[in-house]
């Protein structure tokens, strides 16, 4: 994969923060990021986020409401302990874990999901490319 | 895929209430956040009711007058003035009973404001909108008896007004007045029959709570513990600043004519004082129907949940789903003849919520939300990686 | 079981059992005033080690009240808690002490535990 490919993934619950996403699932606001909405961030698979790193992504940042608000009662803290690998299904072994990024931010933060993304981006450029497969 | 955010008919008080928990966020953090154990909140007065009622229990005598003690005056009024007065500590539990139901009755107002305007009270959630509000009318009616209790000028003309409003309701009243007295008047054992409905409601709460956590996995029933410290510092507080105090003792030869109110539990002796007892009664019961009907009043027409499904052939049996489930509404039953497994996932659809968090919880790709399957989400991280940059 | 309770846990769990068990039952014991006479084994025990007169000291010590000396000082200086209030003074005072150092402690615990709260998760990496 060359350099100008590079995408970084987000996964993102629908109520959580608000984020624009043009018709292509890309977000104007931060340069390379591609979103994917779900009805809650529990419903992310750590078997999706390794997908995407598979599939060539160079981060993935999964995106929940604020810990203890969940819509839906406990699907963002769900996820959290999947990624911190606390609750079954948790990611293989292999998977890098310095390209995910989990933010838990809620409807209004806006500028904080923007800044935080940007800089996430900007320390996956410093990391090693991920090896091709 | 779903699109409930946006069209709920209280968007507006959505925002409000997440911009004014985003404001406490910054100041508490998340994880002190008071509304986020909005459900908790009464739930950790009530035990402080409970623990403050067992003592102030210990002392309280339940009767009108000096019948048994012919010597010394001895009856409810003097029993909780001995408690307030004598007591080490007495009127300072006194004041956190009450202050603690006062509390109690303001967070259960904001639980049920919050949940209402999150839009978290309906369909797979009627079931704790409805006995929420039963839980609450109870909680109303048992702080009303414990101002029966004390036995001031006040309890005397709320036992009168109860009963006479009792007596009002056709057919069932002059029973309900009767049951509610103990008798056909005012007797010493009136107020055991109150001590007894105050004590035993009380409990009956618990079997209410029970149902009002049902289908709830995981139910958040504690505050943190800084959250309860400041809890009980605002009784505390409340108790300091404002001493409870009865009125004259009750003297049934008399008719006292007016009170001051507690409106937390006692605005519906304001209204009726206000109108004709059958126009209260009206009022009241039509308030009731309406508050418990509103999820199916604010949206005629629900919106279709689409429920998550097993793939038959996929399921494993392990059980994941069905532990992380926030509503209980996935079933392990046993497998069918002839599968590998010995269990299998099935979905109650009235209960599902259409999360997604079993989905989540899937390590087989064996259930899935019909309008965002799982292949449909990698196949769409395969689209967006491919587009070009 | 039995290597739970031998635990320094299961030791300080067992003791504390052991003193509500014991309080509660003195509790009842001193509102009869501490009526009826104990056994000879015990009532030399407790006099041996000075118990027996810390006990019905400090139980008949609960009548006049924690709140009582802080009372007796704070109406020698004059102080009216609220004018409303007709139970002990002192009761009062000390509450809203005990609803001052409630508040700091809570908002202490906060401070310091707000470091916990997240609104990012980063994984930490595992070998």
């Amino acid at each position: 994969m060359s350099d100008a490919q590079k995408t970084v993934i987000t996964l993102i619950c629908e109520r959580a923060v608000e984020v624009n996403v043009d018709g292509g699932g890309a977000c104007p606001d931060v340069p390379g990021m591609k979103v994917i909405k779900f009805p809650c961030s529990g419903m992310i698979q750590p078997l999706m986020i390794e997908a995407a790193l598979k599939g060539g992504a160079e981060g993935v940042v999964v995106c929940g409401c604020q810990i203890g608000d969940c819509y839906y009662r406990e699907g963002n803290r769900m996820i959290r302990e999947r990624l911190l690998g606390d609750r079954p299904p948790t990611m293989k072994k292999g998977t890098d874990r310095r390209r995910i990024l989990a933010l838990w931010l809620a409807r209004p933060q806006k500028d904080r999901f923007i800044s935080e993304s940007k800089e996430f981006i900007a320390t996956l450029g410093s990391l090693a490319a991920p090896e091709a497969k | 895929m779903q699109k409930i955010v946006d069209n709920h008919p209280l968007k507006a008080f959505n925002s409000l209430t997440l911009t004014l928990e985003n404001i406490t966020n910054k100041v508490m953090t998340s994880k002190y956040n008071p509304f986020y154990y909005h459900g908790a909140l009464p739930q950790y007065y009530l035990w402080v009711l409970y623990l403050s009622g067992l003592l102030l229990f210990a002392y309280y005598i339940p009767t009108i007058d000096n019948a048994y003690f012919s010597k010394n005056l001895v009856n409810a009024w003097t029993s909780v003035d001995y408690i307030t007065k004598s007591l080490p500590f007495g009127g300072v539990i006194r004041g956190i009973h009450r202050y603690a139901g006062d509390a109690m009755v303001i967070t259960i107002f904001l639980h049920a404001i919050r949940v209402w305007f999150t839009d978290r009270y309906r369909q797979y959630r009627w079931l704790q909108w409805v006995s929420g509000i039963v839980l609450a009318l109870f909680v109303l009616f048992i702080g009303q008896t414990g101002y029966y209790l004390v036995w001031d000028e006040r309890s005397l003309l709320l036992t009168r007004m109860t009963a006479g409003a009792f007596e009002a309701i056709p057919a069932i009243g002059p029973g309900l007045k009767t049951w509610f007295l103990n008798g056909d008047q005012i007797t010493n054992l009136t107020l055991s029959n109150f001590l007894f409905i105050h004590i035993g409601l009380s409990f009956f709460l618990l079997f209410g709570l029970w149902v009002h956590y049902l289908r709830m996995t995981r139910p958040v029933m504690t505050p943190p513990p800084a959250v309860n410290y400041i809890l009980t510092a605002f009784v505390l507080i409340c108790v300091f600043l404002f001493p409870i105090n009865s009125g004259q003792m009750a003297d049934l030869n008399t008719q006292p004519s007016s009170f001051e109110i507690d409106w937390f539990f006692l605005f519906p002796y304001a209204l009726l004082s206000q109108m004709p007892v059958g126009a209260y009664w009206a009022v009241m019961v039509l308030g009731t129907v309406a508050i418990t009907a509103l999820p199916w009043i604010m949206i005629p027409k629900q919106p279709e949940i689409e429920t998550a499904e097993v793939v038959l052939n996929k399921c494993t049996g392990c059980s994941l789903c069905y532990k992380d489930c926030p509503y209980q509404a996935i079933e392990m039953v046993p497998a069918p003849a002839g599968s590998r497994f010995k269990l299998l996932a099935t979905v109650k659809d009235f209960r599902c919520s259409g999360c997604g968090v079993c989905v989540g919880a899937c390590a087989f790709d064996a259930i899935d939300l019909p309008d965002l399957p799982d292949a449909e989400v990698n196949a769409k991280i395969k689209a967006l990686l491919e587009a070009k940059g | 079981m039995i290597k739970y309770i031998l635990s320094p846990k299961g030791i300080i769990l067992l003791a504390f059992a052991g003193a509500v068990v014991a309080v509660s039952v003195l509790m009842a014991w001193s509102e009869l005033g501490f009526s009826g006479t104990l056994p000879d084994w015990l009532s030399d025990l407790t006099s041996r080690i000075g118990l027996h007169g810390l006990i019905s000291e400090s139980f008949n010590n609960l009548k006049p009240g924690m709140g009582a000396d802080l009372t007796k000082f704070l109406e020698s200086k004059g102080v009216s808690v609220n004018p409303k209030s007709t139970a002990s003074l002192g009761d009062y005072g000390y509450i809203l002490f005990m609803g001052i150092a409630l508040v700091i402690a809570g908002i202490a615990i906060m401070i310091i535990g707000k470091e916990d709260a997240e609104e990012k998760t980063v994984i930490p990496v595992k070998k």
